[in-house]
This record gives C-alpha cells, sequence and structure tokens, in this order.
C-alpha cells in the first residue's frame, strides 16, 4: 500500500523524524517498506503491510497510529463533527442479512455543489488514485484515510428504500465501468425497488451513480463478512480496493469513523456548505472488547530475553491498548481495529517487535543427552547412494516434477506440457542425456548423469533412482559392461546383493548410445534396517563462483602441429591460448600425440563461442589463423593443413 | 591415442544436495535429525493444521497446484512446514527435526521464480524454547553456510503457523554491509521465514501449548546455493544441464 509522508506527518503536532528514519524504524519494528520515492514536496513510502495488520493498517491512520508508538508520540485522529444536521432527511435501509453485511452506516447529504481540492487530488494522485469525480474522490480520499470503504449513491437515482439483500437468480447489474454481471443468489448486493445498485463490498453499479450533476447523496459506510467478499470477488474477479480491505476483515468501529471523516470532507470541501440528514445505523451485534492477559514471565520465556513491567505497560500503552495489572499479569484492551491482538502470544509479539527484535541476544540451546537421535533412513540411503554415484563419475541431475502426460493431474496447470505429476525419471534423463551430449567435445566422451525423486504413478507416491550414461560415438560404447558396473558399485557401496537392488528395478531402456535404468528407493528402503553413513557434505564446493555459461552455439575446431622433441604439449598449449582471443571457451585438450621420425605430431581440439551471438564458420576461421600463425613464428613448428 | 578417460574422474553433486547436506551436517551436530513427508500432501496438514483457515487471505500467498478430482482435496504440498504436523502427531516432544524437500508453487517462472524448489524446515519443540534460540542456531547456521564473518537480523513477518513471526536476513557477505548489487545496497539479503510455532498448531498435533513452545523455520536452499555462488538464474538448477552441474 502507498502512504504519503505528508498525510502522515498531519497527525502529530511536531514534524515527525526523517522519511530515511521512518523507514528505518518501520522496517524493524513493523513491516517492510518496499520502496520510497519522493513526490514534489512528499515521500510515497509502498507498504508492504503483513497480512495480519491489513485489518487496521491499509489506511493512514493506522500506520500512523503504528510510527506514533514506534517513534512514542501520540497522533491526534479527533474528528470534528459539530455538524448541523437536518433530521427531516432520515433515511432507513432494511438489512435483510445480517450475517453478511454486520453493520451498515447510511446517511443523506442535500445540496452538492461541486468542490475545488487542489490539496487532496495531489494526494490522491500520489498514492496512485487517478482524480475521477469531487464526491468519489472525496469518498475515495477518507477510504485511505481511516481504511474503511465508503460508498456513494445519487440519493435521486435511488427508487424507493435501500435494502441490502442476496440477489436473486437472473437479475444482473451494470457496473460503473459497464460491465453486466449476472447475479446470483450467494452474491450480497445493495438493492432499491428496481433493482440491484452494487455488490456489496465490492463494486457499485452504474444505475445510481453520482456524476457532476449529482445534488443529493446517500453515504455508505458498512460492514461486510470477509468470506463472502473474498468469494464473490474471486468468482467475478473483481479485485478493487474495498475488496482488499473487507476480505482481510475489518472492525465495524471503523465504519463510524469513516463515515464522520468523509462528512466532514464534504461539509470543508465543496464550494457550498450541504445539509447532512442523521445517520442510520444497523448494528445488531456490536463488538465486544477484547481483554488479554500476559505475565512478564510468559513473555521473557518466549523472547529469551529479560523485560521489565514498566517496559512492558509503556510499549502497550504507546500501541493505544488500554492496559491494566494485577499481582501476576497484564491486561490489556486493544483498540478495536487490531484484530490481530487475541492470545498472549500476540501480545508477546507487540513486546518483541517494538522493543526491537535486535535487542535479543541469540543463544544456542544445550544439546539433547537423553534421546538417541533417529535417523530417517530413506534420506540416508539417497545420500550413500549419491556418494557412490558421484565417485563413480556420475553427475547429479534435478529436472522437473510436471509432465505432458500421466497418472494425476494438476487443475489449473502452467502450461499443457505440465498438466501432470510424473510417473517416471526415465523420459526425463533420457531427455537430459541427448541434451547434453550437444556440448560434448568428443564423440566419445561419456555422459553419466543420474537423479533422485519422487514419481506419482496412480495413488502412489515413489521415490525413484535414474541412473544413465551416453555417448555421441557409436562404435566403442559398451552399455552392459556399464551396467554391470553400476550396479556392483551401488551394491557393494550399500553392502547389499545386486540381485536385490534387481529386484526393485523398475525402467530400463537401452539404445544405440544410451542407457538409462530406473530404480525404486521405496522399496529397496524396506530390505534393510540401516544403511552406510555417507559423508556428502564433503563434496559441496564451498568456495566457487558461478560462471555463466553462453546459450549460443559453440564451434569446435581441431588444430594439429609437428614439433621437435623438446617442444611440450603445455608450451603450445600456452602459445594457443595467448593468441586466441576472448572466444575460446573450451580447450586446447590434447587428443592426439604420436612419433613420426625427429618430430612429435600433437592434436589439440579448441572450441570458440560468444556470449551474444551466434558464431559464424568465418569468424571460427579467422582466429584459426591468429594461432596458426602465431605458432608458425616458431621456425621449426610445423602446422599440418 | 591420448586417454582421454573422463570415466575415472568424480561426478558433480547438484548445489541444491551440497546446501542440504552442509545443513544437515550442521544440524545434526545440534542434535537434529531428518524427518520427511509426501510432496503429494493433504490439505489438512498443508493447510489446516497450520493454523491457515479456508478462504482466509493468507492462502494468496501461497499459490497452490491443485490435483484432480477436485474432490480429493490433495496438492502439491507448498512448503514443507506440513512435515512438522505429520510428525508432531507420531512423536511426543521434546523434538528436534529439519526436514528438507521439494516444494510447489503454482506461480509464472522467471530469473528468480521456480513453479518448484526446495525447502528445509527446522522444528525444534521443548519445554522451553525462545526466539533467543531461534536467533543463536540460525546465527551459528548462517556462519557456518557463509562465514564467521556475517551476521543476522530479525525483522517482523507473519506465517500463520507462528507467533511471532520474523523474517531473517544475513547480513551481505559480499559488501560487508557496505551496500551492493548483490544485497540490493541495503546491506541485508532476506534468506528465511521463522518464528514460535503458534499454539493451535500444538493444539491440532495435541500438543499442550502451556507444556510446550517451539520453534520452526524454512529455508530455500535454492536460494541459499543462489547467493553464494552467485547464480543469476534459479531454473539452471532445473535445466540438468552439465555445463552448469560441472562447475560443482
Amino acid at each position: 500500500m502507498k502512504v504519503s509522508y505528508n498525510c502522515l506527518n498531519d497527525y502529530f503536532q511536531n514534524q515527525l523524524p526523517s522519511v530515511e528514519i521512518i523507514v528505518d524504524l518501520l522496517i524493524n519494528h513493523a513491516f517492510e517498506v518496499e520502496s520510497v520515492e519522493p513526490y514534489e514536496d512528499d515521500f510515497i513510502l509502498e507498504l508492504d503491510i503483513l497480512p495480519d495488520r491489513n485489518h487496521d493498517c491499509l489506511g493512514h491512520r493506522g500506520v500512523a497510529r503504528e510510527i506514533g508508538a514506534l517513534v512514542n508520540r501520540r497522533p491526534i485522529f479527533s474528528i470534528d463533527d459539530s455538524l448541523l444536521i437536518d433530521d427531516k432527511q432520515k433515511i432507513l435501509v432494511d438489512v435483510k442479512e445480517p450475517r453478511l453485511c454486520r453493520r451498515y452506516l447510511a446517511r443523506r447529504v442535500t445540496g452538492i455543489k461541486g468542490g475545488n481540492f487542489n490539496q487532496l487530488a495531489k494526494r490522491l494522485s500520489a498514492v496512485g488514485q487517478k482524480p475521477k469525480n469531487s464526491i468519489v474522490d472525496l469518498s475515495n480520499y477518507a477510504m485511505f484515510d481511516t481504511s474503511q470503504p465508503l460508498h456513494v449513491f445519487d440519493a435521486d437515482l435511488v427508487k424507493g428504500n435501500l435494502v441490502v439483500r442476496l440477489a436473486r437468480k437472473g437479475e444482473s447489474i451494470k457496473t460503473l465501468d459497464e460491465q453486466i454481471i449476472d447475479l446470483d443468489n450467494s452474491i450480497l448486493i445493495i438493492a432499491d425497488n428496481e433493482g440491484p445498485l452494487a455488490i456489496a463490498g465490492v463494486k457499485g453499479g452504474a444505475r445510481a451513480r453520482v456524476s457532476d450533476k449529482t445534488i443529493n447523496l446517500i453515504i455508505e459506510s458498512a460492514n461486510f463478512e470477509p468470506v463472502n467478499i473474498r468469494k464473490t470477488a474471486n468468482r467475478l474477479n473483481l479485485r478493487t480496493d474495498a475488496v482488499k480491505r473487507y476480505e482481510n476483515d475489518l472492525s465495524p468501529s471503523l465504519t463510524m469513523i469513516g463515515l464522520k471523516v468523509l462528512s466532514l470532507l464534504l461539509n470543508n470541501q465543496l464550494l457550498s456548505k450541504p445539509s447532512f440528514g442523521p445517520v442510520f445505523d444497523f448494528y445488531p451485534k456490536p463488538e465486544e472488547i477484547r481483554h488479554i492477559s500476559v505475565s512478564i514471565s510468559d513473555i521473557e520465556n518466549k523472547l529469551g530475553t529479560e523485560v521489565d513491567v514498566a517496559t512492558v505497560k509503556n510499549i502497550f500503552s504507546r500501541l493505544d491498548f488500554t492496559v491494566s495489572e494485577d499481582d501476576e499479569k497484564i491486561t490489556v484492551s486493544p483498540p478495536p481495529d487490531r484484530l490481530d491482538i487475541n492470545i498472549k502470544e500476540d501480545l508477546i509479539r507487540e513486546v518483541g517487535r517494538v522493543i526491537g527484535y535486535s535487542k535479543i541476544k541469540g543463544c544456542l540451546p544445550d544439546r539433547p543427552t537423553d534421546k538417541v537421535p533417529m535417523i530417517d533412513k530413506s534420506f540416508a540411503l539417497t545420500s550413500k547412494i549419491k556418494e557412490i554415484l558421484i565417485k563413480t563419475g556420475f553427475s547429479e541431475i534435478y529436472s522437473y516434477t510436471f509432465a505432458p502426460t500421466g497418472d494425476v493431474a494438476i487443475a489449473k496447470p502452467l502450461s499443457a506440457d505440465k498438466a501432470f505429476l510424473r510417473t517416471d525419471l526415465t523420459s526425463n534423463l533420457k531427455e537430459k542425456l541427448e541434451q547434453n551430449l550437444k556440448n560434448t567435445l568428443f564423440d566419445h566422451e561419456l555422459i553419466k548423469l543420474f537423479e533422485i525423486g519422487s514419481v506419482f504413478p496412480a495413488d502412489s507416491e515413489d521415490l525413484r533412482l535414474a541412473v544413465g550414461f551416453s555417448q555421441v560415438a557409436i562404435k566403442g560404447f559398451k552399455p552392459d559392461e556399464l551396467y554391470h558396473q553400476v550396479m556392483a558399485d551401488l551394491a557393494t557401496g550399500l553392502a547389499i546383493e545386486p540381485a536385490e537392488l534387481e529386484k526393485t528395478k523398475q525402467n530400463s531402456v537401452v539404445g544405440n548410445n544410451f542407457r538409462v535404468i530406473e530404480f525404486s528407493l521405496s522399496q529397496l528402503n524396506n530390505i534393510r534396517q540401516s544403511w552406510p553413513k555417507a559423508n556428502l557434505s564433503a563434496w559441496s564446493k564451498k568456495e566457487i563462483k558461478y560462471q555463466p555459461f553462453s546459450i549460443f552455439p559453440s564451434i569446435k575446431r581441431d588444430i594439429a602441429l609437428f614439433v621437435p622433441p623438446s617442444v611440450t604439449a603445455d608450451d603450445i598449449i600456452s602459445v594457443i591460448k595467448q593468441n586466441a582471443g576472448p572466444l575460446l571457451v573450451s580447450g586446447p585438450i590434447l587428443f592426439d600425440r604420436f612419433d613420426k621420425g625427429d618430430k612429435i605430431s600433437y592434436a589439440f581440439r579448441i572450441v570458440f563461442q560468444s556470449f551474444d551471438r551466434t558464431l559464424s564458420d568465418d569468424e571460427a576461421n579467422q582466429e584459426m589463423i591468429k594461432i596458426t600463425v602465431a605458432l608458425e613464428k616458431n621456425p621449426t613448428w610445423e602446422a599440418r593443413k | 591415442m591420448v586417454n582421454n578417460d573422463h570415466e575415472m574422474t568424480s561426478g558433480h553433486l547438484h548445489p541444491i544436495t551440497g546446501i542440504i547436506a552442509e545443513t544437515e551436517e550442521f544440524f545434526s551436530t545440534l542434535g537434529f535429525t531428518v524427518a520427511q513427508g509426501p510432496e503429494k500432501e493433504e490439505e489438512f496438514y498443508n493447510f489446516d493444521a497450520l493454523n491457515i483457515p479456508p478462504d482466509h487471505p493468507a492462502r494468496d500467498m501461497q499459490d497452490t497446484f491443485w490435483l484432480l478430482p477436485l474432490g480429493k482435496k490433495q496438492l502439491l504440498r507448498t512448503h514443507t512446514s506440513p512435515v512438522q504436523v505429520r510428525f508432531l502427531k507420531k512423536n511426543k516432544p521434546p523434538v528436534r527435526v529439519i526436514a528438507p524437500g521439494r516444494v510447489f508453487r503454482n506461480e509464472a517462472t522467471d530469473a528468480t521464480h521456480e513453479a518448484q524448489f526446495y525447502q528445509v524446515e527446522a522444528l525444534m519443540v521443548d519445554h522451553q524454547v525462545s526466539l533467543a534460540h531461534l536467533k543463536g542456531v540460525l546465527e551459528a547456521y548462517c556462519r557456518h553456510i557463509f562465514g564467521d564473518q556475517v551476521s543476522i537480523r530479525l525483522r517482523p513477518s507473519f506465517f500463520s503457523f507462528v507467533e511471532p513471526g520474523v523474517e531473517v536476513d544475513v547480513s551481505c557477505f559480499k559488501c560487508a554491509g557496505r551496500g551492493c548489487s548483490l544485497c540490493k545496497k541495503t546491506g541485508w539479503i532476506e534468506i528465511l521465514g521463522a518464528g514460535l510455532v503458534h499454539p493451535n498448531v500444538l493444539k491440532a498435533c495435541d500438543i499442550n501449548p502451556e507444556e510446550w513452545q517451539g520453534f520452526a523455520f524454512g529455508l530455500c536452499p535454492d536460494r541459499i546455493a543462489m547467493i553464494r555462488y552467485g547464480i543469476d538464474d534459479i531454473r539452471l538448477l532445473y535445466s540438468g544441464d552439465l555445463r552448469f552441474i560441472k562447475q560443482f
């Protein structure tokens, strides 16, 4: 929510501390401040109000009260309501659904003439509201001030009395933005003799909307039950400022404050003073005052720091709680709109955050002595398998749980190819083998991958292991040999028989140049009471920095040359590295060496790649020429062409 | 022919596995053991038992993948916190557990958001467990992971299943608090949410909150790996790309 620093300041007799200090206080003691932007002579704070403070802090008054508590200054919220009341302007509202409409205030205001209020309009724009119409702007202003949503009807367009009732099947409403919405009997509406005027607490209708021609008004300041508001708003996809406040639950006490603030604005900000009717107030079940008790030892036990009675009482009264104390307990009553304060833990939180969590000194709990730690067998098994496979050259991948087909479907998937839960790991692993083959330097380079993860066949959840290997060259690929090696390594490492592992096999796919095997670890886990211990954290790299790699295709080139026996491969590598430009990303890697007469032949592979484009053959050739020229500067070195 | 035999060299551990292993190693020294729970979870454990009522805006904080048929009220767990409940329903306190695992959020993906990621939930319940213990444990953990020079701060936050709830920041180890791109010039990096277990959660597990109290927190190994190694895109973690994995 956006709040204006100047507006907050208006509630205090003396200027508040600087905006930087306020932001720092809010972050450390109340809630997050997403950003602070200068706006003309003001600052706009974007606050990320915590869900439990959406009851009281979605208006400037709530935020000002919070800041007041933190700077230990009391904001002034008095409302001058010495309006002249015209008793003839009475209004009656028939509330048929007291469960969904917990309080309904209404008042007639007559003799409206357009207003001119630059200052208020500026503040509305500052918190992101487009000025619309003087009356609507004032009611929005009152909402941003008090948190209480307010609605205004053009009284001359209302036919008969207002009724708060459930809509009837077949009824529809045209909203303020000219959208036609079909209603049903789960939706609470405000209606007159002719039908719906507004979707209660969600959105106003077009029929009795105020315009620049409006002379007479009806103000609505109501309290609606949050769950119904939320369901209606979600179903109709109407996310309004009013919905945001109502769905979080507001105190019915705010309705009177909102109504008074709006009345006063109408009285003071318009070109001529309108006439006000008495307030109609439907409020069958008034809120009860809450009394919550906490002891100093409760607070100290939970915060883990010492506090004294005077500090605690001071914090509560700064928060505008009424405080009383008997021998053991401090009992408070929070302001009615602090709906987040219900149990003693809430009070402990208030003390903790106002003191500041930085004042709590961390300490480690004592080590338990009487309990033998239980080992999670499945975690031990997966850890051991990971260790065995890493040691034998396999790298671990994580892929997605989502799959294009499967037995369990997702209600609202991210996309059609992620509409189900995976039923195996094999398909993904096979795909990843293929993908990684594209980045190999040599055709006989073996890619070895594994994944451990849950799969979801029909009604179960099964922990699986998939192991796979692949290489580009079909010639020299020995899947059976490798397969037996993996089985043997796993069996030895886990201290089981290969046959026991074999029994848990779920899938085995083999092709010309790949093989993937999948096991059920849920099954395997059952065959032993314990598993050998792994030391996986030893394999976790602690000091490295990730180096981004290019997503553009690379170009492989080979370079071979004859040199005298006194020249080493490293000599050649260093010349290549010095003369290759920044496009060299991998290599030179020596892949061939033989003697021929008094010379030795070396062959290297190098890879060129750009971070920002697909390289052309031409660019790679240019690089190769540069390297070859540099190599041949040594008269005894002879590049083979 | 030169022997370019890559078979004998060791492979690479996924960085998330690495962070989880280091986390488990640290917490085992404090007497914590591992607990696990299902990824396909019931609404009760994921929400109701964690003090998140139906049709409550707090459920919006965790966009959920519901599974069909909807009548079964099954979902992909949105956090590892349900393991707390499952564990406490089976085991009497005192308990010290960590629960690593995969979680899911139904949200559009980008460089910093994934629809799946990992969490490690930690739970300690005993006769007297305070915010000071939580702070001490997290301070020691952050130093284990990021180095001895870091400190932490706790800020007010809200999670239905704890009270008080806090957000935990670690001081920026890259700029030592002076302000850099990693910490968005604040000197602090947000790393996890925590708090003291809400009495309603203990009650839902048939534990008397007047007798027992506890702390819980949930950290995201993906995020810790990204911060520690300077990984700029979370999706790399799930790419299965050896150009990435081989760096770890």
